[in-house]
């Protein structure tokens, strides 16, 4: 360990420690862990990762669709914001050919065209059992890091699969759990004019996007519930802002809150089993807790001015929300019963829509509207400290949500003319990709692990 | 003396300190002395300022106020019965807004705050005395925020608009009961872009008169009622994969 930390850059030092505790106590059999700037914010290196197509097995039944294996696993592994392709994708598939040719794995080539983890998997599909192999090289060493084997599964999870396959890679290499099983909602425009918007659902990679509201109606501020199964959302569908609920996998609703005015911005507390949300029943933006069947209403802020968009803290003791108390919106934290209410946000004249980072570095995430008139997107520390701005260049980027292990944030920008839905590296705002397409998405809510 | 328990503070901006007091003062004399509002019953919308007992507080009142009673006197307040919820104009039909028989133009607010345009200040007070006079009309308010504002601080800048302009009325004489209150936050602008005359037109509240005789709420969608949620599920478990050595 000490002479690892010899060889890196001084200033990095306090925190590769961190990094590398955190590192030495989750990867077991690791031969060399990652170090990344997840917790300062420095620029960080990526690491060239190539994942040839899976070999189908001789005696396979049945194949899958081609480079399905191959294509996620290595767009998860891209997303995740520690790895990317090759520079040379056609030199990695002739040394890949090469390899298989020769029966063996020639390291000093992969090396020589700049990869530095090649992931080699297998399947065969008998009687309707997909079993998949994988194993993960160390070019550099030139040695096995480590390998999987996933029997008993059902052709159509190959998808699933692969996405596992991502995240045990992920976790073994940097020891931080991926994110590639989890899911993202969003609120899509349902028609030109943008009158009506649905709530939608797509996977953490941008595949599979669906729609689970009927339509029809104007929707906003989806949050995901209870056990990570169910979600609520505003919906105007009896012509009020209402919280109704949904259980994802029957598509089951049922109002949550019908409350006069509107019942906007709710964000569930598993271990409380409560929902925090901005109401205005008593004539004024307030935050009160409801339960998920909406009763038991609490109210924690009491203010003439508007109060609006909170979010609970990862211990679950406290919550972000945003005030215009004076003057202009502005983030503030609160303990959970209200009390102890304080400014955080001193830069700017507009913030809002402040985060809590469930895991990792305990951060902030909120967007912040800079001089240039375009809202950006800053992380602080929870005392308002080391306000970082991730996002720049004259384009909106807003509604900051983590990624449930700390390290990304989805987030809406209009970069490319509409708002759509993008992912970045939240320590620094690098590895920016855009996940959504089409009919303008905005407002997006990741869901936490699946496990 | 039924507005008593209502600190109009509450609900408008601090930064209109004049105003407020005005009203006030008008909530008050009017809330007192008008015979009409006596009968009405507790104002139950907005009206109750501590949380912790709104569940009971806002029970619904009937206000039939005995067979045939009043019927001259109040007939606006009969038709809807105990079914109070504010809606968007559209709930209530097109025949009961065209019944109406005068349009209200939109109240526009400067850019990104809470202050009506002078123009706008006018026309309040000119909506206020009509509905004083007019009191078959039910109002509906929906504020509207720019493109300019975050997507959840539009709903609230909307919200807070169509409130002020709801205390405005208020202290004008308009019963509380005939103005319903939403927000479209920056969903539904007037002018779809980021110019600055843009701005100065989605800045607004709608106002929507409509005939509460004539009005036919939509029927309520389906979904299951507040209180009776389904159970929670359980989470899938992952798929696994074993080790190879």
């Amino acid at each position: 360990m000490h002479a690892m930390m010899q060889r890196r850059p001084v200033r990095l030092l306090p925190a590769l420690l961190f990094v590398f505790l955190l590192a030495a106590v989750e990867t077991v059999r690791a031969q060399d862990p990652v170090d990344i700037g997840v917790v300062t914010g420095h620029r960080r290196d990526t690491f060239p990762l190539y994942v040839p197509e899976f070999q189908v097995q001789p005696g396979s039944m049945q194949q899958l669709p081609e480079n399905l294996f191959a294509q996620v696993v290595s767009n998860d592994l891209q997303l995740s914001g520690f790895f990317r392709p090759p520079d040379n994708v056609q030199f990695a598939r002739e040394t890949h050919q090469g390899d298989l040719q020769r029966g063996e794995i020639q390291f000093a080539e992969w090396y020589r065209i700049g990869v530095l983890y090649l992931v080699r998997g297998e399947y065969t599909i008998v009687d309707g059992e997909l079993r998949v192999e994988v194993r993960v090289y160390d070019t550099v060493a030139g040695s096995y890091i480590f390998g999987n084997l996933y029997p008993n599964n059902r052709p159509e999870q190959a998808r699933a699969l692969a996405h596992q396959i991502s995240n045990d890679i992920f976790k073994r290499i940097t020891g931080y759990d991926g994110v590639a099983d989890t899911q993202i909602l969003y609120v899509q425009q349902a028609d030109s004019l943008g009158r009506t918007k649905q709530i939608g659902i797509m996977d953490a990679d941008g595949y599979g996007m669906r729609t689970l509201t009927p339509g029809g109606e104007l929707t906003a501020t989806p949050a995901w519930g209870a056990r990570g199964t169910e979600i609520y959302y505003t919906t105007y569908r009896d012509f009020n802002p209402d919280l109704e609920g949904m259980i994802l996998r029957t598509q089951q609703r049922w109002w949550v809150s019908r409350r006069n005015g509107f019942n906007l911005s709710p964000a569930w507390n598993e271990a409380l089993q409560l929902i925090a949300l901005t109401l205005t029943k008593d004539g004024n933006s307030e935050i009160y807790t409801i339960d998920r069947e909406g009763r038991n209403p609490r109210r924690l802020t009491n203010n003439p001015a508007i109060d609006s968009s909170p979010c609970w803290s990862r211990d679950n003791s406290q919550l972000v929300f945003t005030s215009d108390r004076t003057g202009s919106p502005q983030i503030y934290k609160m303990n959970a019963d209200g009390s102890g209410q304080q400014r955080l946000t001193y830069q700017g004249r507009y913030n809002d829509a402040a985060v809590w980072s469930p895991a990792g570095p305990e951060r902030i995430a909120y967007a912040s509207r800079v001089s240039d008139g375009t809202f950006q997107i800053f992380t602080c520390n929870p005392d308002g400290s080391d306000v970082r701005q991730l996002t720049s260049g004259g384009s909106n980027n807003e509604d900051p949500t983590w990624s449930p292990n700390g390290l990304l944030l989805a987030f809406t920008s209009d970069r490319g003319g509409r708002k759509q839905i993008y992912i970045m590296f939240a320590a620094d705002g690098s590895n920016v990709h855009r996940l959504t397409n089409g009919s303008p998405c905005h407002s997006p809510a990741w869901s936490p692990m699946k496990h | 003396m039924r507005f008593q328990g209502r600190s109009p503070g509450r609900s408008s901006p601090a930064r209109f300190p004049a105003t407020w007091v005005a009203g006030l003062v008008l909530i008050c004399a009017l809330g007192g002395c008008t015979p009409a509002r006596s009968r009405l019953g507790a104002i139950h919308q907005y009206s109750t300022l501590d949380g912790t007992a709104e569940e009971e507080a806002t029970e619904p009142e009937r206000f039939d106020a005995g067979p045939g009673a009043d019927a001259a006197t109040s007939p606006t307040l009969e038709p809807l019965g105990e079914e109070m919820r504010p809606g968007s104009p559209e709930h209530w039909g097109r025949e009961a807004r065209l019944a109406v028989g005068r349009e209200f133009d939109p109240l526009y607010f400067e850019p990104g705050t809470l202050e009506l345009t002078p123009a706008a200040a006018r026309q309040v007070i000119d909506y206020g005395q009509w509905l004083t006079a007019n009191p078959h009309v039910w109002i509906t308010l929906a504020g509207h925020a720019g493109r300019q504002e975050t997507v959840e601080f539009a709903y609230n800048l909307g919200m807070a608009r169509a409130l002020l302009v709801r205390e405005r009325l208020i202290s004008l004489g308009v019963d509380a009961r005939r103005l319903f209150v939403l927000s479209y936050g920056s969903e539904w602008p007037a002018v779809e872009a980021e110019t600055r005359e843009a701005e100065q037109l989605n800045a607004r509240v709608e106002v929507t008169g409509f005939v509460a005789p004539l009005a036919q709420p939509a029927p309520p969608p389906e979904s299951i009622a507040p209180g009776a949620a389904p159970a929670v599920q359980e989470a899938p478990p992952p798929l696994r994969g074993h080790d190879i050595p």
